[in-house]
Parts: C-alpha cells; structure tokens; sequence
C-alpha cells in the first residue's frame, strides 16, 4: 500500500492530548494501522504531552499515597512484553473491526442513500456531533460538492476517489478543514468504500447528512 | 533531576525491579502528575487517587519503556492521559499501546541511541520556552485544559482554521528543534 495523504499534524497534536471526538479519533487509530510515516509524526505529540507534564507545577501528595504504592508493588502482576502485531491482512483495520463486530465489508447491512451511495452509521461517544459511518459509492459516482463545519477525516478502505484536492485510494486520509470544498467522485473501475466521521457543531450539517438531503430531499 | 537520571533509574526498576529507584520516581513524579490530573479537572481525592494508579503502572510497565521510541517523560505523560481516560470516561485505554503493537521493538539499540531520546527531550524542554506564546497557549488548552479544536476556537474567539495553523506552527517549531543536530 503506497500512502500518499497522511493526517494533518494538527490532527495528530489532538490526538496526542487525547481530546479528538470519537469518531475522528477512530480514524485516526486506523490510518495509524496503515501509517507507519504518521505512527512517526504521532510519536512528537506524546513528546510535546511529556514535556509539559513534566513543566507541571506540582502539587503536594498525601504521605499515605506513597506507603500506599510501595505496599501495592509488592503484590502487582508485572505487564509482560506485548508481540508487536503484522500488519492487517484484512480489508477493515481493526480499530473498525472492533466496534463493528465483523472484518468484512459486504456483509454489513448498507443503507441506500441516494443514487450510487449507500451508508452504514458508526456508534460514538454520546454528545459528539457530526457523522460518523462509512459510505459505498459506485463506480464513477459524484458526490455533491459540499463544505465542512469542522474537522472531517476521510479514509479509503476500498476502491479509489478523485477530487480538487488530488487522487485518494486505499489508506489515504483526506483530513479537511472548514476552508475547503470539494466533489468527490469514486474512480470508474470499482466502488470505493470510506470511513468518514466530522465534528460539525450543530449549526452545519455532516455532509453524508447533506447528501441524503440532497438526493431524497428531507 | 535530569532526562538521563530518570532514564536510568526507569531501567533499574525494569531490570532488577528496584524498590529504591522506584522510591525516587515517586518522589518527582507524584506531584507533577498529581498537577496535571487537577489541570484535566480531577478533585483533589481523585488526583490523589489515579495517581496512586499512574505510579503503580509505571511499575508493572516498566518494561514497556522501550517500547515507544520515545523519551520516559511521554511515556509517563500517556500512562497518565491513558489512565485519565480508562477512569473519566470508562473507556478502555489505548493509545499508549497501539505504538508498541505496530512497530516491534529494535533490540539493536545500543545505549548511545538511548541517550539521544532523553537528549531529544532536553531540547524540547528548552525549545517550548521560546515558542510564541499564542501557539503555547493553545498546547496548553489542548493538552492540560482537555480542550478540543472547536473548543479552543471558540475560546479564544479565533476560527478553527487558526487553532489548527499554530498547533502546525508548534508541532514544526518543536520537532525541528527536538531533531537539532547538537
Ligand atoms: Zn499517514
């Protein structure tokens, strides 16, 4: 897999600090299965976290908690040394695999949304706005063109898209902002299946959400 | 008490399970990550608690400081976002570890490549006090305050879109100088 679109550096100072949203978070646990390039560039925001705890100012600690820990120590069960993981062979990375249940796209009971297009949903975190699911659209299908309210992260699992911003397939992530537009269409030799999840604020709608309205006029 | 002090002593405490060490590690690493539960909005009580928790894992994971490619102070800084987590918000841990499952451990690596880590965190230390401060204020919203992007924008009364350019700017800036030949 040649990976061509990585994770905003932004994007990845987030997830260091642990405060994406679910779903944007989800993606980028599994661009980061398919990235070793981001894994690296992940690595600076644990840094930049370390750094500033260790310029926290501190605060005093109860006697009682020391005892309490050396005591804990002696009984602890050690972690042993994980074995580092191959590579995913299947199509889904695990992160998705996970929360779905299940390692195969087609089995999953897609809903149609509009011509060429369907969806199927993905659970988050109760109060994260915005969509999070994935969409499988046909061969040279164009999804309309649309904005975003927040953040929105695109990564393909199958098939290919182009749009104004350049060629997306299989492991790329389209990590876009609310400055930019674009009109995704899915190459004309296969389907092309992505994971997308958004954190627009209540004020814009997702723009799977949009494209629902668009085709059946909600 | 220096990167390479801690280093050492994190290596005692994997090596022979030393007691003393670990007594030390305590003694500098309690209040600061004491400090930064009550930043991402603990109690007291609770601080005081997970804390117990954090310390306990550096513990049981010693080991596991290898792993990562990183400095000890992020080792300790994610067993301590991670336990945050696992505790407020009863979801599973994670992030911590989905470094080390990916890219297997290099048991080539001598003890100058081990230097250069902790020497890569000096120079961090020292390049986060000459970043501008409107980019370390957003470091700080995000990883003390737990604030999001939207968040921060919002707070601070600037698009996103400038949230996401200084977190850049910092994340440029650090790096560049973190890989600074010395
Ligand atoms: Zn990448």
């Amino acid at each position: 897999m040649t990976i061509t679109h990585h994770l905003d550096h932004a994007t990845l100072v987030s997830y260091g600090a642990g405060t994406l949203p679910s779903g944007l978070n989800t993606i980028v646990k599994a661009h980061l299965e398919f990235c070793s390039a981001c894994r690296k560039d992940a690595l600076v925001a644990n840094e930049i976290g370390g750094s500033l705890l260790n310029d926290s100012q501190e605060v005093e600690v109860s006697a009682s908690s020391k005892s309490a820990v050396m005591d804990k120590i002696q009984t602890a069960t050690l972690h042993r040394f994980p074995l580092p993981r191959s590579a995913s062979e299947s199509e889904m990375p695990r992160v998705l695999q996970a929360l779905i249940g299940t390692a195969d796209l087609d089995q999953l009971k897609w809903r149609k949304s509009g011509p060429g297009v369907s969806m199927f949903k993905l659970p988050q975190k109760s109060g994260d706005a915005g969509f999070f699911g994935l969409l499988r659209i046909a061969p040279g299908q164009k999804v309309p063109d649309h904005g975003h309210g927040g953040t929105e992260l695109t990564l393909i699992l199958r098939g290919a898209y182009h749009d104004e911003i350049g060629h997306f397939a299989r492991g790329d992530v389209a990590d876009l902002d609310e400055s930019i537009s674009h009109t995704p269409t899915a190459a004309d030799e296969g389907e092309c299946i992505c994971v997308v999840a958004n954190d627009a604020p209540t004020r814009f709608r997702s723009w799977p959400a949009r494209l629902v309205q668009r085709f059946i006029g909600i | 008490m220096s990167q390479d002090h801690l280093a050492a002593l994190i290596r005692l405490v994997a090596q022979n399970r030393d007691r003393e060490a670990f007594a030390s590690l305590f003694d500098h690493l309690a209040p600061k990550v004491k400090a930064f539960l009550i930043h991402r909005g603990l109690n007291a009580a609770g601080a005081e608690d997970v804390m117990q928790d954090v310390m306990l894992s550096i513990w049981t994971k010693a080991s596991l400081y290898d792993a990562p490619r990183g400095s000890f102070q992020a080792w300790v800084f994610t067993i301590a976002r991670n336990a945050l987590i696992d505790r407020v918000r009863r979801q599973k841990p994670d992030i911590s570890i989905d470094m080390i499952e990916w890219d297997p451990v290099d048991e080539t690596e001598g003890s100058e490549e081990r230097m250069l880590r902790e020497e890569r965190a000096t120079k961090l230390n020292n390049a986060m006090k000459d970043i501008p401060p409107d980019q370390f204020a957003i470091l700080q919203l995000a990883f003390h305050e737990e604030l999001t992007q939207t968040e921060i924008a919002s707070k601070l009364n600037v698009p996103l879109g400038t949230v996401k350019s200084r977190m850049r700017l910092a994340y440029a800036h650090l790096r560049g100088r973190m890989e600074l030949a010395s």
